[in-house]
């Protein structure tokens, strides 16, 4: 009963805290917010218009190509907002200007004698030469994402025209069908149902460093902890209410992050699943000690606060929380493999089958349990040592 | 004057001695170039982003068309299982497997990440083996002339520096602001310079300057440091890049003296900075395209000051082109800002107390 008030005290203290509960509860909604209206639009591009520049020649062929690049630019679902001049070198040297100025996404320039090209390829191949193809021009910016967006989406529209050209030209063509699949996802990707596991071990992860650990050491550094060890109160019971306290935090912030999750953004994840329950649990588990051993490693709140500041973006971006680090160079994978993070976002996401795993199961498991019992330990250890 | 000087002496130690505002102007920003420098598959030299498409069919055809297609290398796979783990652990990048009838095409998270249109190679593969049918590879070769947006030739990794440079002024100077008008005062500082000789205005440039420096030479630590360690190519105008960093870093200090009078209270205002911090690292372009962001939301990226600022450094450093008239522009707005701020909000601040 003793522990169960004692933890109400603590939890009490820190919902007084405005500042920790915004960074601890309202903080992560509002990331969880900012993360769905980037990720998805870059996943997949919705709603986009491409301004296209297309220089053109008069002929045949030409006229077929204009033809399809001004249907794609016409109503509401419009990949393009075609600007149709014809080919010389004065509107090159204009529309070159006006792409590195970022007025025009891309160039496509149909070059002088482009028909007589194409009648030419037609005419030999069917004599059994193999020629080189006719050339189209296409410049686009470097660095810009749009503009190379705009020439993969012109170099698939014009991989389908071509098999216009050859069936207009004779040939009988039998279509090879493709299916694609984003491996280890479920049916279809969805970053709701990616990012979702990621925030949560995201708040659990905040509340570890700031909420364990930074307070922790103001309670050190305000003498608060050497006044409670001279109490009645027993070590034991001081840490299991302070630990019940933090429980209720996560506990909110969890539930704030599903109910958000699961009403706006329409995650497919089941909360109350044993996997997700299960390394909710190891989560709370291993970041907690993360917190302990923050705490036992700084003497002072400035001290903790660099280290956690600087322990906070790398173990976060690089624990594969908001985008998957697979594939990354050597010079920072050394960080997500001893990342406790990483094994944690990845087991989570598998075993609610969003993405596979790169780690075996046993690596999900025991790297953030070797976490624990490292940090628990150094922990008990200096904590013992600075009251001796 | 010597007042003034003593003053900028004393906040350029500071500066030094205080842990998070090193961190944040110095070590953070650089922690993020070589974070999101490796992981969005940007290499210290290359910006080839070569995909390794894994292959499996018994119709070599398909080793021909993979070849022949742009930035993609093969390597040859016994079984899709096989395939498909190599995708998991990042092996290769994606996966082509023919069984004479479709093309089943496997790619992960991490290769959409880096080219979100991959997921179109698949229909790209199927097309070109459709075509080999009639033993036409190709009937129109595109020829793709890449055009560099600046003066130099730069890697991605060297066109997002300037971005992060921007935002090591826009943390050096407004936290600096807030530590002066919020910390100072509530630990009674500015109180107690009251009823010394020197004069608010005094404190203030003293400050302000000493603050100045410290935050210029940060951010130009982090650009030159940068194109030491990742070997990026810059051309940098210093005269153009010094009116810029130097015209940011005053606006982004009135912007700081705008957030201290609102918020008194120093672990508000840091709070409000630092928030300001998060929503300007995801909407001003420095690190995520804009471009396929919903219109009201590229709208707001537009109203934010960083944005300019990185566009500002970017065209000084030769990694994009742009007028000198938006340059210029961008810096008169920050000077605007920041004597309309500090005439109004500063001296409020500090006769207040």
């Amino acid at each position: 009963m003793q522990i169960i008030r004692l933890a109400n005290y603590f939890f009490k203290s820190l919902v007084r805290e405005k500042i920790d509960l915004f960074w601890l509860i309202i903080f992560p909604v509002i990331l969880l917010t900012i993360l769905m209206l980037i990720f998805p639009s870059l996943y997949e591009p919705r709603e986009v218009a491409f301004n296209l520049t297309l220089l053109s020649q008069k002929g045949t062929f030409s006229e077929i190509i204009e033809r399809v690049f001004k249907e794609v630019s016409k109503g509401e679902n419009k990949i393009f907002r075609l600007s149709l001049l014809q080919n010389s070198e004065e509107n090159l040297k204009r529309e070159l200007e006006r792409l590195k100025a970022k007025k025009t996404n891309l160039i496509v320039e149909i070059p002088e004698g482009f028909d007589a090209q194409m009648l030419n390829f037609f005419i030999l191949k069917g004599m059994g030469v193999s020629p080189s193809p006719p050339v189209i021009n296409v410049y686009s910016l470097k660095h810009d994402t749009s503009s190379e967006s705009a020439y993969l989406i012109v170099k698939n529209i014009l991989e389908k025209l071509e098999f216009e050209f050859i069936r207009k030209a004779g040939y009988q063509l039998r279509r090879i069908e493709s299916e694609t699949e984003v491996v280890g996802t479920k049916s279809t990707f969805s970053y709701i149902d990616f990012i979702y596991p990621g925030i949560v071990i995201f708040v659990i992860f905040m509340t570890g460093l700031f909420g364990i650990g930074m307070d922790l050491v103001w309670l050190k550094e305000t003498g608060i902890l050497k006044r409670i060890s001279v109490t009645i109160l027993p070590k034991s019971r001081f840490i299991i209410s302070y630990i019940i306290s933090k429980i209720y935090l996560i506990i909110i912030q969890v539930t704030l992050i599903t109910l958000m999750a699961r009403f706006v953004y329409k995650t497919t994840v089941n909360p109350l699943s044993l996997p997700f329950i299960g390394y909710t649990a190891l989560t709370v588990l291993c970041l907690s000690s993360f917190g302990f051993f923050l705490a036992s490693v700084s003497r002072t709140t400035s001290s903790a606060n660099a280290i956690s500041q600087i322990l906070n973006f790398p173990l976060q971006f690089l624990g594969g929380i908001y985008f998957p680090v697979t594939g990354v160079p050597w010079a920072i994978r050394w960080i997500v493999l001893i990342n406790p993070i990483t094994y944690l976002a990845s087991g989570i996401r598998d075993a609610l089958g969003i993405m596979k795993s790169p780690y075996p199961f046993y690596l999900n498991i025991t790297v953030p349990a070797l976490w624990i019992i490292f940090c628990l330990l150094f922990t008990v250890k200096r904590f013992r040592l600075e009251e001796t | 004057m010597r007042v003034i000087w003593k003053l900028f002496l004393a906040t350029i130690k500071t500066f030094y001695r205080d842990r998070m505002t090193f961190f944040f102007t110095l070590i953070f920003p650089f922690m993020f170039v070589i974070i999101f420098g490796f992981v969005f598959g940007i290499g210290s030299v290359g910006g080839d982003n070569k995909l390794l498409v894994g292959v499996l069919s018994s119709d070599k055809r398909l080793l021909e068309v993979i070849k022949n297609i742009d930035n993609l290398e093969i390597k040859e796979f016994d079984s899709i299982e096989n395939i498909r783990r190599a995708i998991i652990n990042g092996g290769i990048d994606a996966g082509a497997i023919y069984d004479g009838d479709k093309i089943r095409f496997i790619l992960n998270l991490t290769t959409m990440q880096r080219n979100p249109f991959s997921r179109m190679l698949g229909e790209t593969i199927a097309d070109r083996l459709t075509k080999s049918n009639v033993r036409i590879d190709k009937i129109i070769d595109l020829n793709l002339n890449a055009i560099d947006p600046g003066r130099v030739v730069t890697t991605q990794l060297g066109y997002m520096i300037p971005g992060v440079v921007a935002i090591s002024i826009f943390n050096g100077a407004l936290f600096s602001m807030v530590s002066i008008f919020c910390d100072y005062k509530k630990r009674g500082i500015l109180k107690r310079f009251n009823v010394t000789p020197i004069r608010g205005y005094q404190f203030i440039v003293g400050m302000i300057l000493g603050k100045f420096v410290v935050t210029i030479f940060s951010a130009t630590a982090v650009l030159l440091f940068s194109q030491l360690v990742f070997k990026v190519q810059f051309s940098i105008n210093w005269t153009l890049y010094l009116i810029t960093a130097s015209t940011s870093i005053l606006g982004m200090m009135a912007l700081g003296i705008l957030i201290s009078s609102i918020f008194t209270e120093p672990s508000v205002a840091g709070n409000v900075g630092s928030l300001l911090m998060t929503v300007m690292i995801f909407f001003s372009g420095v690190y995520f395209p804009l471009e396929f962001l919903p219109k009201y939301l590229r709208g707001i990226g537009e109203l934010l000051p960083l944005g300019y600022i990185a566009r500002s450094i970017r065209i000084s450093t030769g990694v994009e082109s742009g007028t000198i008239a938006f340059v210029l522009n961008t810096s008169l707005g920050m000077i605007g800002a920041f004597f309309i701020f500090v005439l109004i909000f500063g001296s409020r601040l500090f006769k207040a107390e």
